[in-house]
């Protein structure tokens, strides 16, 4: 049942709409009012955010709760980025996200591939498995591992982040992979095959470029979270070399505990990244989003 | 084409890198919180074995921990009673929204991609008993007898949080229910207002029970998510005043990193995911057979 | 612990008496001591025998989170002038605010990751699980001999007469308060309890957050309630009596204590939001003018040279002692000897790190500096370092130390485990947001403490 619902093709995202012909009505106005107002409450984080990030640090104890900037504090930026090491931070966060999100597309393809194609007796118990991750407080799994990495030495190089991150992303990914396998017809494959190519050359030479739109999701929506992940970062990473962007907004918060202006620029700084991934991949997003949680 | 798609080899090349990963990280860990959880581990030096102890001690003694599990369920149903109704309502209105509509889909979604660390802090402010929006407002509002310290609290600490929670939540409540409402064939509500339906009967009648299947992917998430919350609360209370805001996540790393008790902290994470294992299986089950089918 | 508080006097009485016969002469330079050596000027030298080509990379974790203002500033200061006259030595800091700061600790700890310099607090809660895992480098105590600690400064470092850590400074707290605002409300400063229960009230009427408090770290609320105490009955003994199991924290006196403590908080004494803010938060609350009050240590006296608060907050910072009742005096103080630096066991280089200890505890360093950018208190005799010329904020906090009479030592959270730690201050936190009574808040002492007897 659940199947059905699943979009045979991408979503259509500029449905005609019946509505477009009917006369403006009164209701129409209160609900675009409404909508507006729940847009104003979503965006206003982001307008506060970086309104106070132009600010002098005495300001932000002012009367009013958005205060326009005269002049704007530029020098906020400067020191986040002269003082806080952020570029430094910044280029640790880019390296670390981008290989985990590779790597977990690249796994999820193929283990989506695996477990949607292929035949096999165990299919059934290991994908159960790996969706029971999706249950698992990673929170869970932070003191273990930390033991586990110094035991095998591992502690103190990318890897340390790089590898937790992407076993924790792999249940969804996994979902929205096969969720989206799902709905592609066999038929290319299948005469592929009969043309001689090998499983390989199939999955990286026809299913790759189809998946393309999940693959993006998965991207989008992994970037996202390996971005912003901050509790693992913070308790993992020992090397002042290899810290990643968030740990800067906790070592602002003590290292310039008064220069809340600075702090600001910083929480700008990491938040720009992932607002322009998602404003460009938007459509990706949610059309990856509905297939996994369609089939889930 | 057979043979190829039961290829052995390949299948174990295809599923070994993520698989390896998935119980390196995931798996293994566990087990080692299972065995650490059954010591008395203080993070350093020796241990000793006490068996049960912990467990009995989480269960039966200690209230942080059921208040910590209350907190959870708590966000769970005004996740699924309050924020999911509204989102369901807010996609019906995305759908007539449009040449606006991508628009506002985009805006919606914004905080959730949002840092916590961010968000944290603005709502941190915006509930400041001095300088924060929310006091402001009421002050402005003549409702001074009104204000209050919202995070300071015990009563309404917790609430801030579950808002806080939801608020940051919302976009992905959206897309799915909006999402779902994608997936509705149109010729069923062209039916419908051939046969003389208004919009709220076609709605009430015909497009939520549709919905359902979202529904109960949507609970499901919610539920898992809900159960998990740690970050917010790290950040805007770090679980107080007194233990009042305290989640199970947040609990687990206190008891470990400030208290020291790493045999205690495991043995709190086994009974964490243990909780989260059976409340997802029996959501799933119960959901299945209420609105699964139609 | 009571010796080491007697002791704390007797150095405070020797500050005193340096202070006095410097008082007269103003702007000069003290440099002329007996057992000051005359170079002066530059960050003295006293490298060991490191060979120069060997590179070196040394770890230093510190809990001075602000490396450009005080205290911090001046550790951050005395590092860079060493890598600069060690071209070989590199030193990498990591810092973090005290909280998050023992929980890395511990993440260190319990992987054997330990830097290989640390900031150590010479007190049970954070000395013993390090010792008693043998994770602390032994240090030589000849090896800073010139250093002119003050005496008793190390006991919260030693044991079995065996020294694992260095004092940086003495910790004593005092009350931090805006002259300004308590000017233009006609306060005067209070010198009894009864007196600061007035003030506070004063300023709730005008709509002014009376003192700001860090609630959500809690270890400022131990640390009152040893004041409360202490003025209860004139004692600061009878805390550490209470957990080392000879008496119960029902007892009369300590309950009374409670209960002194809760109608401050009653009285709304703590700042708006105090229970959600940490060290930051309440700092910067009290910095930008929005509290009238600080509660926290004498190592907060560059609060007078930060230049993210407005000019006119820093010439309007001051401090008093906490208000005196018929039991207790304003002399009596809670003090300790706190934080200072340990060296890991496992440093691949110990001779470095050491190198770097005595580098730094050279007199004309750390305490020199630290006291002259105004930045703290020392726990190395710095007499010869006071210039005339330090903030007011400063030499109302000398004041202070140096007309204590009696101390409470080790504060009270700090005096057994961890788990002790969380306990202790979680009551405290329960009893301040009227989540518990006194009573109770006394059983719940009697149990933390009876589980760490226990043990």
């Amino acid at each position: 049942m659940t199947n059905s619902l699943s979009p045979a093709a991408p979503l259509p995202s500029t449905k005609p709409h019946k509505e477009e012909r009917r006369k403006v009505s009164g209701g129409k106005i209160l609900m675009m009012a409404f909508l507006i107002l729940i847009a104003l409450f979503q965006l206003f984080p982001l307008i506060w955010l970086v309104d106070y990030s132009l600010l002098k640090s005495g300001e932000f104890f002012g009367s009013s709760f958005l205060k326009w900037p005269s002049p704007p504090e530029w020098q906020n930026y400067v020191n986040a980025f002269t003082y806080g090491r952020v570029p430094r931070y910044f280029a640790n966060s880019l390296i670390i996200t981008v290989i985990t999100v590779m790597l977990s597309a690249l796994v999820s393809l193929m283990m989506g591939y695996a477990f949607t194609r292929m035949k096999w007796k165990l299919s059934g118990v290991v994908l159960s498995l790996i969706m029971m991750g999706m249950i698992i407080p990673i929170h869970a799994t932070l003191l273990p591992n930390f033991i586990l990495f110094n035991k095998l030495g591992m502690l103190n190089n990318m890897y340390t982040l790089i590898l937790p991150y992407s076993a924790i992303v792999i249940p969804m990914s996994v979902l929205i992979m096969t969720g989206f396998l799902e709905t592609i017809p066999r038929a290319i494959e299948e005469s592929a095959v009969i043309d001689g190519a090998s499983i390989y050359g199939v999955i990286f030479k026809i299913i790759f470029p189809i998946t393309k739109p999940a693959l993006a999701t998965v991207c989008v929506l992994n970037f996202i979270s390996t971005w912003n992940e901050f509790i693992m970062a913070n308790t993992f990473l020992t090397s002042e070399d290899l810290k990643t962007i968030p740990f800067s907004i906790m070592k602002f918060a003590g290292e310039y505990s008064s220069n809340y202006g600075a702090q600001f620029a910083v929480m700008t700084i990491i938040a720009i990244p992932t607002i322009l991934i998602y404003l460009l991949f938007t459509e990706q997003m949610t059309k990856g989003i509905t297939a996994g949680a369609v089939k889930g | 084409m057979h043979r190829v798609l039961s290829d052995k080899k390949a299948i174990a090349l295809l599923i070994a890198p993520g698989l390896f990963l998935f119980a390196f990280m995931i798996c293994i860990p566990i087990f080692m919180s299972a065995y650490y959880g059954s010591t008395d581990w203080g993070g350093i030096g020796k241990y000793n074995f006490i068996g049960l102890d912990n467990y009995r001690e989480i269960l039966f003694h200690d209230k942080v921990f059921w208040t910590s599990l209350g907190n959870a369920l708590l966000l769970t149903a005004a996740t699924v009673f309050l924020q999911h109704p509204f989102a369901i309502l807010l996609a019906i209105f995305l759908t007539h929204s449009g040449k606006y509509e991508k628009v506002f889909r985009t805006i919606f979604f914004i905080p959730a991609v949002i840092s916590i660390v961010v968000t944290a802090k603005l709502w941190s402010s915006i509930f400041h008993p001095n300088y924060g929006l929310l006091n402001k407002l009421l002050d402005g509002i003549g409702l001074e007898a009104l204000k209050h310290d919202w995070l300071g609290d015990p009563n309404t600490a917790i609430w801030c949080i579950i808002i806080v929670v939801m608020w940051q939540g919302f976009g992905y409540a959206l897309l799915l229910y909006y999402s779902g409402l994608q997936g509705i064939p149109s010729d069923l509500s062209e039916a419908a207002k051939i046969d003389g339906a208004n919009n709220f009967t076609l709605y009430t009648r015909i497009i939520i029970p549709l919905l359902s299947p979202m529904m109960r992917v949507a609970i499901i998430i919610a539920v898992t998510t809900c159960l998990k919350q740690m970050e917010t609360v790290f950040l805007m209370t770090n679980g107080g005043p007194a233990n009042s805001t305290q989640f199970l996540g947040n609990y687990l790393y206190k008891t470990a990193f400030s208290s020291s008790l790493y045999g205690y902290g495991n043995a709190i994470s086994i009974l964490f995911i243990i909780f989260c294992l059976v409340l997802t299986v029996v959501l799933n089950k119960v959901l299945k057979k209420d609105i699964g089918e139609f | 612990m009571n010796g080491k508080g007697i002791k704390l006097v007797l150095a405070s009485l020797m500050v005193s008496v340096g202070l006095a016969g410097c008082g007269g002469g103003n702007n000069a330079p003290a440099a002329s001591t007996p057992t000051d050596s005359p170079e002066s000027t530059a960050p003295a030298t006293n490298s060991g025998g490191n060979t120069p080509e060997e590179k070196v990379t040394l770890k230093f974790f510190t809990a001075l989170a602000d490396r450009a203002n005080g205290s911090g500033k001046v550790e951050q200061d005395i590092i860079d002038a060493y890598m600069k006259e060690h071209p070989n030595v590199k030193i990498e800091v990591e810092a973090l605010q005290d909280e998050p700061y023992k929980s890395k600790i511990k993440v260190y700890a319990s992987s054997n990751q330990l830097p290989d310099i640390i900031q150590a607090w010479g007190q049970p809660s954070f000395l013993s699980p390090l010792l008693d895992n043998d994770l602390l480098l032994e240090l030589n105590k000849s090896d800073f001999e010139g250093d002119q600690f003050v005496a008793g400064s190390m006991d919260g470092f030693s044991k079995d007469d065996k020294l694992y850590g260095l004092p940086r400074g003495a910790d004593y707290m005092v009350m931090y308060y805006n002259k300004k605002i308590f000017a233009d409300n006609g306060i005067e400063v209070p010198k009894t309890t009864a007196e600061l229960m007035d003030v506070v009230k004063k300023l709730r009427d005008k709509k002014i957050n009376p003192i700001a408090m860090n609630g959500m770290d809690a270890w400022t609320l131990p640390i009152w309630y040893e004041f409360a105490a202490q003025r209860v009955n004139g004692d600061f003994n009878k805390m550490d009596e209470a957990v080392a199991r000879k008496i119960s924290f029902t007892d009369a006196d300590l309950v009374t204590a409670a209960k002194d403590m809760k109608a401050f908080a009653d009285a709304k004494a703590f700042a708006d939001g105090w229970l959600t803010a940490d060290y930051g938060a309440a700092r910067n609350l009290f910095g930008q003018g929005q509290a009238a009050m600080f509660f926290m240590g004498a190592w907060e006296s560059g609060l007078a040279t930060d230049e993210n608060f407005s000019e006119d907050f820093r010439n309007n910072v001051g401090a008093f002692a906490f208000p005196a009742s018929d039991k207790g005096k304003t002399t009596d103080v809670a003090a300790w000897y706190g934080g200072g630096y340990a060296v890991s066991k496992n440093s691949k280089h110990p001779e470095a790190a050491v190198d770097f200890l005595k580098y730094f505890f050279t007199p004309e360093n750390w305490s020199k500096l630290l006291w002259q950018a105004g930045a703290g208190t020392p726990a190395q005799q710095f007499d010869q370092f006071l210039t005339g010329s330090e903030t007011n904020l400063q030499k109302e906090l000398i004041d202070v130390f140096s007309t204590m009479t009696s101390s409470s030592g080790t504060p009270l959270q700090d005096i057994g485990d961890d788990e002790f730690k969380q306990k202790v201050m979680e009551a405290h936190q329960s009893l301040l947001s009227d989540k518990m009574s006194a009573e109770d808040f006394a059983k719940a002492l009697d149990a933390a403490s009876d589980k760490f007897a226990g043990k």
